[in-house]
């Protein structure tokens, strides 16, 4: 136990050396008899590296003195047999150092409880806006990778497929040493590395880059956490070989070898599997798996990372390749609640997507002097898509009158490239005032060439049936130049507020042509389902922002004040250019307050215009859906959002008491909504159109409580929460007001049994409704129940895992009640010396209920789709961990 | 038996000491060393080697067996320790130095050393060379002593691990490991696949200093880099060997 205390100990410290005439003296004596002790040794030890500095041993009036020693701090370590070492940091200036007499304690009195809480002492902290988690005091066991670790992590939780949340929102990026590593995919970092590598884990928001460099806190912010690495673990070469082979053709297999030393990083790794849960987390909506078909995946890439010249200069690269293929299934009936009727649509859905993507992403960084940082990124993309789709589908009214059928088969084909480079330099200019230079230059093309056959009938109505048959090809290009400008000028010499004016320049230039061609030989152009649009947007608005910061007291506001024009050439029809101006006025303020680092709260309010986009304001007229067309709206006014938020956090350490509240309320003025038309045929037609009369608003407030039982030795956590959402729509001109509310309770339990038995239980419970103010009968009100249960044991190299969903969702008027039980069990056994070898037995979905349902209801849609997936399997794997440590 | 002896002389001098009673420490004595390398490990890491010397090695192999067994005695009293083995002339293909006594004062930190290597007698006399020590928090109990472990840096390159007993207040050890404040009962240096045991830890006075001192009395000494810079010279003619016997010979 006395162990940890050097661990706590030893923290790092710059070491001088000055003066060497300095010397240290000092006595020992027992704690309880106040005999001498004689014959102890006591060490001064170097706080960076732990070696021996000098020693000394006590005389028989157990009195010590060691000379000559050199200015600076030290660790004074006194070992004595039968006592407790004793370890202090002690800092030595001017002649001579009189500790004076300490008092060495027995073992036999030595209390666990005054260790146990010592190195609890910063579990959790509150840093600024980052909450930071120390690795050590979260026990996790042996060759546990950083996913096991965020586990044990109050206020974190990780799905099967490696995904991570925390505090209520998804957390997108993993940073390592507060820089990128393999970029967007969290599991390239959270299954490579090992638990024991991690000092601390810190949890934030990382604002944008553009928002980093200026200062001016903007809406991009996403959840991040960096793992910041012990420092005797920075130098070693470690990895991980698994491969396995399961029944019903399903295999997974992968490598990843990292070679970390002080200042550089070199990683690479490969894979290739199609059970759904490696490599298919990719952060890009072109290529997710949302669980629907089953994914056939390879990947692999290869990172690099150096500091060098005093680590003035940082260079940052990486490459990624991802193929991913994804074959289904998609089954869907929807319900359509219209003023008097209602139609139900059944549809059927055989689907194949291919992506293949070429990555490059890489950053550099230059510091200059004192003075100036420079920071050059540049990242680069290729992808290719192939995607077909066959669709059967029947549409029924008033229950079984069959309004139409219709079958589809699109296919096509797209190719996109994508570059983005960007540029910032911050310089310091005098009188603490910085300059800041934000250049970034985006530019994307992409072609597509497709075919759409499209053979329809309608009962109801004269022209009972039509057909397309067309080729199809697109291109766009897109532009996009910002130019920013910042300067920061303190307000008083302690530097505790300061000012932020900014002025920001964005360029935008598109091109977007669509066309369809009737006959398949001769080319004969639709020119209804044609389009070619240039689209130009030039934004340009100033900021200022004040920022005072003192003590427990932080706050910051100010404005966006400017304007957005919009120019939208239509070169195929009218040859009128569309022609619009938005203003922008977006406040913003921000006030925390921390009352401890483990205590504080927050409250920010945001407003911005969200301006409508092409989409909605001139869509090109598509006929890929027949059942659902969309036309412009040029009128569109844009809304104004406004952002309240509320978080407070506490955290006590003695018992890990964990107290989170998070509250947000948005109310939309001037929102844009949809107006649905469907017709006698069952065609519906869509349009955003603005609401004057009313706002929308949104609720969501959720309290998480967990603390630690020390005594039984059992965590739990709770949450409960709450949320509401009203929205309004059109439906065949009249308005449907709907509202949905859900309110959860949710529990959890964690308990280590023998020191084996590893017991995770979480429970939630919802309670669902669901009202709109058309087709009222057909409100929804209904109750699920969510149950994880997961139990591990570690007997000797033995390990048997056993985790479940159960999920019961209750009856409503539209859907049966429906149940699943997912349960899934592995065993393994670790061979070898270090327990490197893990040869594991895994059983996926034992009952076989993965049926891949997913229910859904928004406006006046209510919707439930049964999609192929992937189902019960028995797999085969091995999986061998290598580490080799390079420390001296 | 040697224990109780051991535990009964740490009870008596306990009691003597009436002053401090806590830690009864080892000030004269005798331990004995087993010191083991393993040539096959050695040899394992020869690199770049012709078939010829493969085929030579092999036979060598034959002749050594896996492991070569010293024993060694060090006495102690007070500040001076003497570090000698026990039966000259114990060689094989494999090692080069055929006897070695160590004197060490630690009042004056200056070693005096014999090393015979082959039939060449050398004559060695430096202040003692210093090993930069990682103290660390493991223990274990060697010979009924509880040793601490230290991680360490010889030649600024060799990694060195030694268990110290805090107990036996002499900052000594067995060949050229020493600095810690404890004597070393157990040693290892992995990259020679060498380690040092104390195999029995005996109580007793030694003889007179002065008789302690006269072995060393005669000789004409060289420091260790002229020792190191003769050995170089002489190490021309030892062929693809010469490594290997270059690494015993520095410890």
């Amino acid at each position: 136990m006395y162990k940890y205390l050097i661990i706590s100990i030893i923290i790092l410290f710059p070491f001088f050396s000055k003066a060497q005439n300095i010397s240290i003296q000092g006595r020992l004596k027992d704690s309880i008899d106040y005999v001498n002790l004689y014959n102890s040794t006591v060490m001064l030890l170097q706080p960076k590296d732990n070696f021996l500095y000098k020693f000394s041993r006590t005389d028989k009036y157990g009195t010590f003195q060691i000379k000559n020693i050199k200015e600076g701090r030290f660790i004074l370590l006194i070992t004595c047999s039968n006592y407790a070492d004793f370890i202090d940091t002690i800092s030595i200036k001017g002649d001579i150092l009189d500790i004076g007499t300490i008092y060495m304690i027995r073992k036999e009195h030595l209390l666990e409880d005054v260790i146990v809480k010592a190195i609890r002492e910063h579990a959790v902290q509150l840093i600024g806006d980052t909450t930071v988690f120390k690795a050590d005091s979260f026990k996790v066991r042996p060759n546990a990778t950083v996913e096991e670790l965020l586990k044990e992590l109050p206020g974190i939780q990780v799905d099967k497929y490696g995904r991570i949340s925390a505090q209520g929102e998804k957390v997108q990026k993993v940073l390592v040493d507060g820089e990128e590593f393999f970029g967007n995919d969290p599991i390239l970092v959270t299954r490579n590395l090992t638990a024991n590598m991690v000092d601390k884990v810190q949890l934030y928001d990382r604002s944008s880059d553009r928002s980093k460099f200026t200062g001016i806190e903007d809406d991009n912010k996403i959840k991040t956490i960096n793992l910041e690495l012990k420092s005797d673990k920075r130098n070693s070469a470690f990895g991980k070989v698994s491969s396995g082979i399961a029944t019903d053709k399903y295999y997974a297999s992968s490598a990843t070898y990292n070679l970390f030393s002080d200042k550089k990083k070199f990683a690479i790794y490969s894979l290739a599997g199609n059970d759904g849960l490696l490599g298919v987390n990719e952060d890009q909506s072109s290529a997710e798996y949302n669980g629907k078909g089953i994914p056939s995946v390879i990947s692999s890439g290869i990172h690099f990372d150096n500091k060098w010249n005093d680590d003035r200069n940082y260079l940052n690269s990486d490459y990624k390749f991802l193929s991913l293929n994804i074959k289904g299934m998609d089954n869907q009936i929807i319900q359509n609640n219209l003023p008097n009727d209602v139609i139900i649509t059944n549809s059927n859905k055989n689907f194949q997507n291919q992506t293949i993507k070429n990555e490059i992403n890489s950053k550099f960084s230059q510091t200059f002097s004192d003075k100036s940082l420079m920071n050059i990124s540049i990242n680069s993309s290729i992808t290719h898509q192939n995607n077909n789709d066959k669709l059967l589908q029947k549409s029924y009214q008033s229950g079984n009158v069959l309004l139409n059928d219709i079958q589809t088969i699109l296919s096509s084909s797209a190719n996109n490239k994508s570059f983005n480079g960007g540029l910032s330099w911050q310089n310091k200019i005098t009188n603490g005032i910085t300059y800041t230079l934000y250049l970034n230059q985006n530019y994307s093309s992409g072609y597509s060439n497709g075919r759409l056959y499209s053979k329809q009938n309608f009962y109801l109505t004269v022209d009972s049936s039509s057909l397309i048959n067309q080729l199809k090809n697109g291109n766009n290009n897109n532009n996009n130049t910002v130019w920013s400008n910042t300067f920061t000028i303190p307000l008083n010499s302690s530097q505790s507020s300061h000012l932020t004016i900014n002025h920001t320049l964005n360029i935008n230039y598109s091109k977007i042509a669509k066309n369809s061609y009737n006959d398949t030989l001769n080319l004969l152009l639709d020119t209804t389902n044609s389009g070619n649009y240039n689209l130009k947007q030039f934004e340009q608005f100033g900021s200022i922002f004040y920022t005072y910061s003192k003590n427990k007291l932080f706050f910051n506001a100010g404005s966006n004040l400017g304007y957005s024009k919009y120019n939208l050439l239509d070169n195929f029809h009218s040859l009128n250019s569309l022609n619009r101006t938005f203003t922008i006025i977006e406040p913003q303020m921000k006030l925390r307050y921390s009352f401890s680092s483990q205590h504080r709260i927050t409250l920010t309010y945001t407003g911005n215009n969200v301006q409508p986009n092409t989409n909605q304001i001139q869509p090109i007229s598509n006929n890929d859906d027949p059942l659902n067309i969309y036309i412009g709206n040029p009128n569109l006014k844009p809304t104004y959002n406004n952002t309240l938020n509320f978080i407070y956090m506490n955290f006590k350490i003695s018992n890990r008491r964990t107290i989170l509240i998070n509250t947000n309320y948005t109310f939309q003025v001037n929102p844009i909504v949809l107006a649905t038309s469907t017709d006698n045929a069952g065609i519906n037609t869509f349009k955003y159109i603005n609401i004057l009369s009313r706002n929308l608003n949104m609720f969501n407030s959720y309290l998480i409580y967990s603390r630690n039982f020390e005594k039984i030795n059992i965590d739990i956590n709770s949450t409960i929460g709450y949320s509401n959402s009203n929205y309004m729509n059109y439906t065949n001109e009249q308005s449907n007001l709907t509202s949905s509310s859900s309110y959860n309770v949710a529990f959890g339990i964690n308990k280590l049994f023998w020191k084996i038995i590893k017991l995770r239980i979480n429970n939630s419970v919802k309670y669902n409704t669901f009202k709109a103010s058309i087709q009222s009968s057909m409100n929804n009100k209904y109750w699920t129940n969510t149950l994880f249960p997961e139990v591990e044991s570690n007997i000797k190299s033995f390990i048997f895992h056993m985790d479940a969903v159960f999920n019961i969702q209750q009856k409503t008027i539209l859907f049966p009640e429906f149940n699943t039980f997912i349960w899934n069990a592995w065993i393994g056994s670790q061979l070898l010396k270090n327990k490197n070898l893990l040869i594991k037995i895994q059983l996926n979905d034992i009952l076989n209920q993965n049926s891949g349902i997913a229910r859904s209801a928004n406006n006046n849609l209510i919707s439930q789709e049964n999609y192929s997936t992937i189902s019960r399997y028995l797999m085969l794997s091995l999986n061998w961990n290598f580490n080799k440590s390079n420390n001296k | 038996m040697r224990k109780l002896i051991l535990i009964i002389y740490f009870i008596l001098f306990s009691l003597l000491n009436g002053i401090a009673q806590n830690l009864p420490a080892l000030l004269n004595g005798r331990i004995n060393y087993q010191k083991r390398v393993n040539l096959y490990a050695l040899l394992d890491d020869l690199k770049g080697l012709s078939n010829d010397e493969k085929l030579k090695l092999n036979k060598i192999k034959e002749s050594t067996g896996q492991f070569f067994i010293q024993d060694f005695t060090l006495s102690f009293q007070k500040d001076k320790y003497y570090f000698k083995r026990n039966e000259a002339g114990i060689q094989n293909a494999l090692t080069a130095i055929s006897n070695l006594t160590i004197f060490t004062d630690l009042s004056t930190k200056i070693f005096y050393s014999e090393k015979s290597i082959g039939n060449d007698n050398f004559f060695i006399s430096d202040t003692i060379i210093p090993i930069i020590w990682r103290i660390t928090d493991e223990t274990r109990n060697i010979q009924g002593v509880e040793c601490r472990r230290a991680n360490g840096l010889l030649f600024d390159s060799i990694y060195v691990v030694a268990f110290f007993a805090s107990n036996i207040p002499i900052s000594g050890g067995p060949d050229i490991i020493s600095g810690l404040p404890g004597m070393v009962l157990e040693a290892a240096i992995p990259q020679f696949h060498t380690t040092w045991l104390a195999t029995r830890i005996s109580v007793e006075e030694l003889k007179d200093e002065r008789e302690f001192n006269s072995s060393f009395k005669n000789s004409k000494y060289v420091n260790y880099k002229s020792f190191l810079d003769s050995i170089k010279n002489m190490s021309k003619n030892w062929g693809f060997l010469k490594e290997l016997f270059f690494q015993e010979i520095r410890i």
